[in-house]
């Protein structure tokens, strides 16, 4: 870049260099002062009022999320409490009670960060908050997502578990145990797969499975968190 | 509500430079800059209420500009190129001056100004930006949530980076 000689015609790489750069930043503070100054009039008056909050839509989301967790409980709580006597459909609704309680829980973790945003913080504190709240979403994301895979099996059990019990047929339908077996069989194979491909020599497989599982958003979130501590502690370079 | 808001706008008015500085430093176009300059204002005008006035104004709002302006950047992510530098120092300024050669050369140095700040990281960038200020390594650890001399080594560092830097071009 032929700029830089301008700074420093000799090419020294002395403080001189340096000093540059400060003659440089006071010629454009000047700059900027004079240029700028008719300007913070319309900043004030026209955009002060309009704040964008950026972290609004997301605060809305986890309440949304809250709300989707009460109902949850309320048809938990709601299932095993009159059908006790039904151990599937009481299985159920326990299943739904504390799937429910776990998504209030994850959304309470998140909007408990979001209300420790604060933007007058140090820099660096501030930084880690957003990379722990952009982890906390993302877990809050797949822990509430990811049950589904068995979840989906909750309203045909109980269906037919009421139907039976209304027509006095004990158990379950061999399809619907067939499909809590291959849901289980899946639960218990993606879990292990998740291990072996997290094994140590395997990071490039480890890194596809962390991707496909939370949109690499994860992974960006925890590599930023990881940026900001080595900063810290001096380990940037 | 009225008073405070013309107490804030004095402060602002007073250190203006703090925003646009920052702006100037992390916008990648002049209608990106002008967008991060007016949300630094609107978010400190949101944490106003906050601002306790034994403490430094400049501090709290370098805080605020710095912070608005990485997030502002990383949401951008690698959407949006940099403007060559040319074009943004033209922005920058549209008042002749009698010396056509000394501008001329002060050009040359903003623009070479420009191209150091672009090559660091947004956190340095930020470190960069107090030191040339001349903020006292208090300061800057005050903003950046560093101790003094967590700040002394990282100055070192990026001075030497950007002299390493300098001598490669």
């Amino acid at each position: 870049m032929t700029t830089t000689n301008t700074m420093n015609p000799t090419t020294e790489l002395d403080d001189d260099s340096l000093d540059d750069l400060k003659l440089a930043w006071k010629t454009l503070d000047a700059r900027l002062q004079r240029q700028n100054a008719l300007q913070l009039d319309a900043l004030r008056d026209r955009k002060i009022g309009r704040i964008r909050a950026s972290l609004r839509p997301l605060a809305i989301g986890q309440t949304m999320q809250i709300l989707f967790g009460i109902v949850c409980v309320l048809i938990g709580v709601g299932l095993w409490k009159t059908f006790y006597a039904i151990v599937p459909v009481l299985l159920a609704g326990i299943v739904l009670h504390v799937y429910g309680v776990a998504t209030i829980v994850a959304a309470g973790i998140v909007l408990g960060g979001i209300s420790r945003i604060d933007r007058s913080l140090p820099v660096l504190d501030l930084q880690r908050r957003l990379a722990k709240l952009r982890r906390s979403y993302i877990f809050s994301g797949m822990a509430i997502g990811l049950p589904w895979w068995g979840l989906w099996m909750l309203p045909p059990m109980v269906i037919v578990s009421l139907q039976n019990a209304k027509n006095g047929v004990d158990g379950l339908p061999m399809w619907l145990w067939m499909s809590l077996a291959l849901c289980a069989l899946a639960a218990i194979g993606t879990l292990w797969f998740h291990r072996w491909s997290h094994r140590p020599g395997r990071e490039a497989l480890a890194k596809r499975v962390d991707d496909a599982a939370a949109g690499g958003s994860l992974r960006r979130a925890q590599a930023e968190l990881n940026d900001l501590e080595r900063y810290v502690d001096g380990e940037d370079r | 509500m009225d008073t405070r808001r013309a107490r804030f706008a004095a402060l602002l008015d007073t250190h203006r430079g703090i925003v646009f500085k920052v702006a100037n430093s992390y916008g990648r176009t002049p209608e990106d800059r002008q967008d991060l300059a007016q949300e630094i204002a609107a978010q400190s005008w949101r944490a106003f209420s906050g601002y306790d006035p034994e403490r430094s104004f400049s501090t709290w709002l370098y805080r605020i500009a710095l912070n608005v302006a990485i997030s502002h950047l990383r949401s951008l992510g690698a959407q949006t190129p940099t403007e060559p530098l040319d074009e943004r120092h033209e922005s920058h300024d549209g008042l002749a001056t009698a010396d056509d050669n000394a501008r001329h050369e002060s050009d040359q140095r903003i623009r070479a100004l420009y191209a150091v700040i672009d090559r660091q990281s947004p956190l340095d960038r930020a470190l960069l930006l107090l030191w040339l200020d001349e903020r006292s390594q208090r300061e800057i650890g005050d903003v950046l949530g560093l101790s003094e001399s967590n700040v002394a080594t990282k100055l070192n560092r990026l001075k030497r980076r950007i002299r390493e830097q300098m001598a490669g071009d």
